[in-house]
């Protein structure tokens, strides 16, 4: 019979390997729209008054590379490294978002890329929060879930 | 969270930079250190255009103004 931190590894093992795969698809989605169109995501991250004119281009450009390099990770032996990358990332975008609703900053959130020019469909709203949080937790999964080699 | 999971960060976090700078770096139509988008001096704006020729949008068209029917 095995004991109770035993079955507990076991089950965090098994969660953390959908937990990570969710993860890195989200954050490629998330990455592909901003890599392939910088321009655009640097309006949509101007439009947040968060970032001094000058390093909006430099922030448009190293976020989805981070995005990507993040996601990646995850789906390697580095999973441990990429889901603290990516749970920093989630930690930052969850504080500007934050700011911008007590701002009152009406924008696009611009999460999986600028999105058609003026395109209101996606505003930042609460919602944006609670599924930064919920990909935190995954994060977090991952953290706690073992060192050794993958368990599927 | 180890001292191998903080150099793994540290390395994943050098290698994005990395890559996002080359990325830019790559886009000639994307200066690495943008202008500000407000930077407008008013030697450059030159004289304001005043659009004197051209009536209103709210303004009815002469010809309705002088007689009515067209």
């Amino acid at each position: 019979m095995s004991s109770e931190p035993g079955r507990r590894q076991r089950l965090l093992a098994r969660a953390a390997w959908p937990a990570r795969l969710v993860l890195a698809g989200v954050f490629l989605a998330a990455a592909a729209p901003k890599l392939a169109d910088p321009a655009g995501f640097a309006a949509a991250i101007a439009n947040y008054r968060a970032f001094p004119d000058a390093l909006v281009n430099l922030v448009a450009t190293i976020v989805p590379a981070l995005e990507l390099v993040g996601a990646m990770a995850l789906l390697s032996p580095w999973r441990r490294g990429g889901a603290l990358l990516l749970g920093a990332l989630l930690l930052g975008f969850t504080a500007l978002l934050a700011v911008s609703l007590a701002r009152g900053i009406d924008t696009a959130c611009g999460c999986f890329g600028a999105g058609d020019p003026g395109d209101a469909a996606d505003p930042v709203r609460p919602l944006h929060l609670l599924r930064n949080v919920g990909l935190l937790a995954l994060a977090a999964l991952v953290l706690a879930g073992p060192r050794g080699p993958d368990v599927r | 969270m180890t001292r191998h999971d903080l150099r793994e960060l540290a390395a994943l976090t050098a290698l994005g930079l990395v890559l996002g700078v080359a990325h830019l770096a790559l886009r000639p139509g994307l200066p690495l250190l943008a202008a500000p988008a407000a930077q407008c001096s008013a030697d450059e704006a030159g004289p304001p255009m005043l659009m004197e020729s051209e009536p209103l949008a709210s303004e009815p068209p002469a010809s309705m103004i002088d007689g009515g029917a067209p």
